[in-house]
């Protein structure tokens, strides 16, 4: 048993060492091995992902509750499930020319819910709560800590000016506020720049070090 | 001076190659936000229970995976209770669930026990939501289809609220839609740990006090490994990282001093 297992694994190593030397032979030039890859991981990915949600949202959620489960015996329980699936089926009524006009119920309830819900509290936290942080009380804070928040001051204000009002100005002053702008922006940008080479490159060292390993466990060094 | 671009590869490719098989390691010094979310996760008592939600495909493991490894570690040897689940990302069910099965095979850890894995459950951000009010309503049966009503551990827990601490691992906006739906309405306490790229757009959080922590990237990772002395994937990386950022720098100069060279002599 356990050499078939060791086989199967060798098997399995090849072809992952096959496919990621498929996926890295796009570096020079498009090719059939390159496509074929790239499908196939659509494919498995869109399939995966279907299936876990299919598992944890039709059956668990929808079939379950309403033909095995004991607890959904209730007329307001069942219709608490077939109400909603009903509402989702309207989406497919897009296909049709005649009936295309019931997709837009499902449409706007999403819509419509999702911004009553997401609009408060996400101004709570994306808006109110940055300014409170902005806004702070300097009689308990180090000299290095208000030469920081004096900093962070000048860049939430410069950088405000220039998207807010630099189009009605050709005034010297103007563009210099709004130049200091730029320069925080820059330095924002540059860091999220470094951060997104850091990224990439994971990416390429997590490809390497698995390659390395597949090979070494092929030929028994791991 | 013409460099190939396939020459370029080649360096790129031999410079992370060689630090991973020599096995060349840095020394890392740990950064604030990664000291804050290692100290934030000590502070906890023993047997606390904690949420640690797993929103990444599989193409952002080579980040987030390590990150998720050196976490369990250290929350399995603070023996505290950690609650995975994956609310908001299907595709890494599997792959978090095994990851976490190897660390607490080889730490004697035990499923259902020591830590619990829910997966995954439809319904995004409205599960959030429900998860605030009423817990059982979002989550009634573990990853191995173990109702949660029989652990005697989780009747101390009604609603997402009474966890002490929520940890996302994220590679897009989950910790948003947490940091909205779970921090600001419930006010559980949260740290996060994302992908380089999205690193930076996190930190006015951290300034704000909103996230406890943050592991930004692989650095981030190999950062945490450091402070927890162990020696694995990211810390790994590191160095290869290293390497292949010395090349840029270098690449860079060369590409500098061509471009100026050639406008000088009126070349474009």
């Amino acid at each position: 048993m356990s050499i078939l297992r060791e086989k199967g694994m060798g098997i399995i190593n090849i072809i992952v060492i096959l496919l990621m030397l498929s996926v890295l032979s796009f570096v020079f030039k498009d090719n059939h091995f390159f496509k074929f890859t790239e499908r196939l991981l659509v494919g498995v990915s869109a399939g995966y992902g279907f299936l876990i949600i299919f598992n944890a949202g039709f059956i668990k959620k929808i079939w379950i509750p309403l033909f095995y489960s004991t607890g959904t015996n209730n007329f307001f329980q069942v219709m608490n499930i077939i109400l909603p699936c009903l509402l989702g089926l309207l989406f497919f009524t897009s296909f049709s020319k005649k009936y295309g006009f019931l997709a837009k119920y499902p449409l706007a309830f999403l819509l419509g819910t999702g911004a009553g819900v997401e609009i408060g509290p996400r101004i709570e936290t994306s808006i109110m709560r940055q300014i409170n942080s902005s806004v702070v009380d300097f009689s308990n804070l180090s000299l290095f800590e208000i030469f920081n928040y004096i900093i962070i001051l000048i860049a939430i204000v410069t950088t405000m000016y220039y998207f807010l009002f630099i189009v009605r100005g050709n005034k010297k002053r103007e563009n210099f506020i709004a130049n200091i702008g730029i320069f925080f922006m820059m330095i924002g940008f540059g860091a999220s720049f470094g951060y997104t080479i850091m990224g990439r490159l994971s990416l390429l060292i997590e490809v390497v070090d698995m390659f390395r390993e597949r090979i070494f466990s092929i030929f028994g060094l791991l | 001076m013409k460099i190939k671009k396939e020459v370029i590869y080649f360096l790129l490719l031999l410079v992370i190659i060689l630090p991973l098989i020599f096995g060349i390691s840095f020394k890392i010094k740990p950064t604030e936000p990664v000291i804050n979310f290692f100290q934030e996760i000590n502070s906890l008592k023993k047997g606390s229970f904690i949420v640690v939600t797993i929103s990444f495909d599989p193409s952002t493991k080579a980040e987030l995976l390590p990150m998720l490894d050196a976490l369990t570690y250290h929350l399995f040897k603070n023996d505290i209770i950690p609650v995975y689940m994956n609310p908001l990302n299907a595709n890494v069910t599997n792959l978090g669930y095994l990851s976490i099965k190897k660390i607490a095979r080889k730490m004697k850890k035990k499923e259902n026990s020591d830590y619990y894995y829910l997966g995954f459950v439809p319904g995004d951000k409205s599960a959030l939501q429900d998860m605030g009010e009423d817990f059982y309503s979002v989550y009634k049966k573990t990853f191995d289809g173990k109702d949660l009503e029989n652990f005697n551990i989780f009747k101390n827990i009604q609603k997402i609220s009474d966890f002490s601490l929520l940890i996302d691992l994220a590679d897009g906006n989950s910790t948003l839609d947490l940091l909205t739906y779970i921090n600001t309405k419930y006010g559980v306490p949260m740290a996060s740990g994302v992908t380089a790229v999205m690193a930076s757009e996190y930190y006015p959080y951290l300034n704000s006090g909103q996230l406890l922590g943050l592991l930004g990237g692989l650095r981030g990772a190999a950062e945490y490994e450091t402070l927890l002395d162990m020696s694995a994937k990211a810390r790994r990386g590191m160095s290869a990282q290293t390497f292949a950022h010395i090349l840029i720098f270098i690449l860079i100069i060369i590409g500098n001093y061509e471009y100026f060279k050639g406008k000088r002599h009126g070349n474009n």
